[in-house]
């Protein structure tokens, strides 16, 4: 056998090291708490050589296929390293590290009882989540899938002991098993047609077979809805995103990271490996892009006005991933539509776009519920409402915060500005397209997408305003303190790497070209790259152009400037208080904005989107209570109904169970004798 | 229907059939355990009877094997351990039945008709010697089968259960001339092991419930 290329060896190395220090982590942490720190330690190392070796891969196109004995008689375990996994793998080993690192320090303020099953968990998870990405045939991609499905439900269930950590844990695994079921589905369409040539059934589950076939438009369309509604139950697509604000939050803080941050990324992987990888281009239609852009839109929008009305921060960053996945779903969908009519290079500034958004998002968002986690373990509730003034207590952690804030907003001169700009650039292509519906479509989508872009910044904004400024809101976020140095370095390596994502974009896009290439077989226009480390043009050299490094220079350089203004202007006076105090003498939490007020405005606009049911007092009323319930509409008006049914249902199948043994010998000898009469008269 | 040489032996089979079927009848209306036992230890002797008939017939020699095994099995074995069974649990009295004696044969006589009507087309194509006996193979399998339904002690079920391996057996002989040796030795060893797990059942069912009857399983009991 001829020696793996480095990086392949690498990624297996990793694979290797995650599953073995999970595995014997588990009987040490029984016995050696303190061992903890290494051992989460030894985890992250292996992450960051995952990183280094998926980025050199990915710069250097490494397309190397090979299989390992095992699988299923006739099937051996395929494997492969082509720039769409290094590319993914690239996220799993970036945003891992942080949160890796993170857990090494935060880990033990964890019950002794639950470290051990945690630790041993998350090593799992993270291997499974390496191992989807790696995989090369439909068999192992689905073990890997469903052990990672296994293994971050566990993840979730790790304070199990509150009941409604167990429904989430539940609800989480049924749209699991819904999804496979569905994604299963569509892999043995893609496998099940007839291969050219002498072809076993089991040989064509590999995707290399299923690359080269060529199904019916019917069934293309068939496998589009499939892969869409099986990889949309994992990514939260809407209406099938109710388990994903419940299991993150319910998850102990590194594993919720893990699974906003990293795990919807597997989903996008699978939509994008199956749609272009093994689909192909070819058997996609323009229209299919429609309702994937406009459920993209409509689902960037939703995802943020419910974050918009969170109290609970993990639950408003939850929400804040759907409307990241609504963008990514928006782009994936605008991708298909420019490519099949036409237009490549729109089509590839989306896909493009898409995936530096996918990494873009995986950085900044495990670093926030890195840092929601902290405040809530800080200030002893998940309540935004009971926290405030967490700045001064926490200054660094905080700042790291305030950095993956201005990140994750979609300003200008973070990474998340890159990524929305380029996709923005992309819709403004509209005006060639011919047809007027597919114009409107991609206007309309843009629309949605700077619509919802602007709101999260108001929701980050609430996040970090009524969380982290102002006067504390209750006495434990009155005494709360820094966390420790490894939490740190956890989340001071994920800001880290926005700050690389937001400043030197170029080196990741031309990692990103060859993704592109070996997906589609076209490539970014000259101009986009040729614009060194400095300017991306995307268009043309005459379109709009942007440049992180020299903005980013230029804001650092006028960051001194209000502060010299403000010396120069202020008159050196001191301020004595009056004596009336004018409402200013007393200062108490009360007279701070809340959590829900902050959301006031956005439910009075937008009540289309929510379930409310409010009552208001009358004037008389003796004891004046204010009521309101504000939740997801599609418990109300989908879930439940359809809840009510099936138990209605099972009601009535249940009635055939009498729970009398010669009542169901009744009943197969009643079957016998049908199915006699069947084979004899029929 | 051309005369077969053996005329007297083909009788022999048909007349062995007839009583088998007749066994399986005396088995619905039967209200004591013992006759129960009993008219297993016969049927197990009409099987026997009526597998050396066929081997003669057909002369096939591993007919003969299976007759000794049968005889060895059914008419020997099982009834003395059903016998001891019943001695230990002291169990002999009436048995209970869900659907009364009358109505019970009547069900019966359906069955029997109806399995009639069943096996016809596959006595037409059937080439052995005693083709129109697969349907009363199969009426004795599902009057087996009925005992089950109707009787409510856990022995009978037992009994039911032998029954209609019994009837299957029958079945299979006149059908094909018996399934391989391998296959009918297993299948004798597994009614044995059988029997011997529903005893080890009956004794736990006894302590857990101080009772044989069925009715204490049923979930409404536990209301």
């Amino acid at each position: 056998m001829n020696p793996l290329p480095q990086p392949v060896s690498i990624n297996l190395f990793v694979f290797f090291i995650w599953i073995f220090v999970g595995a014997l982590g588990y009987p040490l942490l029984q016995k050696r708490e303190t061992l903890l720190k290494p051992l989460a330690l030894l985890l992250s190392i292996g992450s960051i050589l995952l990183a280094y070796s998926a980025f050199l891969s990915l710069l250097s196109g490494t397309d190397y296929r090979f299989t390992v004995e095992g699988g299923l008689p006739g099937l051996l375990f395929h494997l492969h390293l082509d720039p769409l996994s290094s590319f993914f793998l690239l996220i799993l080993g970036g945003a891992g590290t942080g949160v890796l690192l993170f857990s090494g320090g935060s880990l033990h303020a964890m019950s002794p009882r639950k470290k051990p099953g945690f630790f041993l968990n998350l090593s799992f998870f993270m291997a499974s989540m390496e191992g989807v990405f790696l995989a090369d045939d439909a068999y192992l991609f689905m073990i890997f899938w469903e052990a990672m499905a296994l293994f971050s439900t566990f993840l979730v269930l790790t304070d199990r002991d509150r009941s409604e950590v167990r429904d989430a844990g539940y609800l989480y695994l049924l749209m699991a098993h819904f999804g496979s079921l569905l994604i299963m589905m569509g892999f043995f369409f893609l496998a099940s047609r007839e291969p050219s040539g002498q072809v076993q059934f089991l040989e064509s589950l590999t995707f290399n077979a299923m690359a080269t076939s060529t199904p019916s438009t019917g069934l293309s369309f068939l496998i589009f809805l499939l892969v869409l509604l099986g990889f949309g139950a994992k990514a939260g697509l809407i209406p099938l995103h109710v388990w994903l604000p419940r299991a993150h939050p319910a998850a102990p803080t590194p594993a919720s990271a893990l699974l906003s941050g990293i795990m919807l990324k597997t989903a996008l992987y699978g939509i994008i490996r199956l749609l272009f990888g093994l689909l192909g281009l070819d058997h996609l239609s323009a229209t299919w892009g429609i309702p994937l852009l406009l459920t993209g839109g409509l689902m960037a929008l939703f995802g943020i006005l419910h974050a918009l009305l969170q109290s609970n921060p993990k639950k408003l960053l939850a929400y804040s991933s759907i409307e990241n996945i609504g963008i990514l779903f928006l782009g994936v969908g605008l991708a298909i539509l420019y490519f099949k009519s036409g237009h490549p290079v729109a089509g590839e500034i989306a896909l493009g776009a898409v995936l530096y958004h996918a990494i873009n998002h995986a950085f900044f968002k495990t670093l926030l519920f890195l840092g929601a986690g902290t405040i809530i373990h800080a200030s002893r509730t998940n309540d935004l409402n009971a926290m405030g003034g967490l700045l001064r207590r926490m200054p660094v952690s905080g700042g790291l915060v305030l950095a993956g804030i201005l990140f994750a907003s979609g300003l200008p001169p973070g990474n998340g500005f890159v990524s929305e700009w380029l996709l923005l650039q992309s819709t403004l292509q509209a005006w060639i397209l011919s047809n007027t519906l597919f114009r409107s479509a991609v206007l309309l989508g843009a629309a949605l997408l700077v619509l919802a872009s602007a709101l999260s910044a108001m929701g980050f904004v609430k996040f970090f305003g009524i969380g982290y400024l102002g006067i504390p809101r209750s006495e434990e976020a009155g005494k709360a303190h820094e966390v420790s140095f490894l939490e740190l370095t956890g989340m001071g390596w994920l800001a880290g790497g926005c700050l690389l994502l937001a400043a030197l974009p170029l080196t990741l896009l031309k990692g990103i070209n060859h993704v592109i290439r070996s997906l589609t077989g076209h490539v970014f226009p000259d101009t986009l790259l040729s614009g060194g480390w400095i300017w991306i043009r995307p268009i043309s050299a005459h379109g709009a152009s942007y440049s992180p490094p020299l903005l980013l220079a230029l804001l650092l350089a006028a960051l001194p400037l209000p502060w010299v203004l403000l010396r120069l202007l202020r008159k050196p006076s001191t301020r004595t208080s009056p004596a009336w105090g004018c409402g200013y003498s007393v200062r108490t939490p009360r007279m701070q904005d809340t959590a829900d007020a902050f959301g006031q405005p956005i439910r009075h606009f937008f009540p289309f989107f929510f379930a409310m049911k409010r009552r208001i007092p009358a004037p008389d009323e003796k004891d004046p209570l204010l009521e309101l319930s504000v939740e997801d509409p599609h418990w109300p008006y989908l879930f439940r109904p359809l809840l009510r049914l099936f138990v209605r249902f099972s009601e009535l199948a249940d009635r055939v169970r009498t729970g009398r043994i010669s009542v169901y010998l009744v009943y197969s000898f009643v079957t016998l004798l049908f199915l006699l009469s069947v084979l004899r008269w029929m | 229907m051309a005369p077969h040489p053996h005329l007297l032996a083909n009788h022999l089979v048909g007349m062995l059939g007839s009583a088998l079927l007749l066994s399986a009848f005396a088995n619905l209306a039967m209200r004591r355990l013992t006759s129960l036992v009993r008219i297993f230890a016969l049927q197990g002797l009409l099987l026997t009877a009526s597998t050396l008939a066929v081997a003669i017939l057909s002369s096939e020699t591993h007919l003969l094997f299976s007759a000794l095994f049968t005889f060895i099995f059914k008419v020997v074995l099982l009834p003395t351990i059903l016998f001891r069974l019943m001695n230990r649990l002291h169990i002999q009295g009436e048995v209970e039945s869900l659907v009364n004696v009358p109505s019970t044969m009547v069900i019966g006589l359906g069955i029997v008709v109806f399995s009639f009507t069943l096996a016809a087309p596959i006595s037409e194509l059937a080439s052995t010697v005693s083709k129109g006996l697969i349907g009363v193979g199969l009426a004795s399998l599902l009057l087996s089968f009925l005992m089950m339904i109707t009787r409510r002690k856990a022995l009978t079920q037992l009994l039911g259960f032998l029954g209609m391996e019994n009837a299957l057996f029958f079945s299979a002989i006149n059908a094909t001339y018996g399934m391989p040796m391998v296959v009918e030795l297993g299948v004798a060893f597994d009614v044995l092991v059988g029997t011997f797990v529903f005893g080890i059942f009956f004794f736990q069912i006894r302590e857990t419930f101080e009772s044989l009857d069925l009715k204490h399983m049923d979930s409404s009991s536990l209301e």
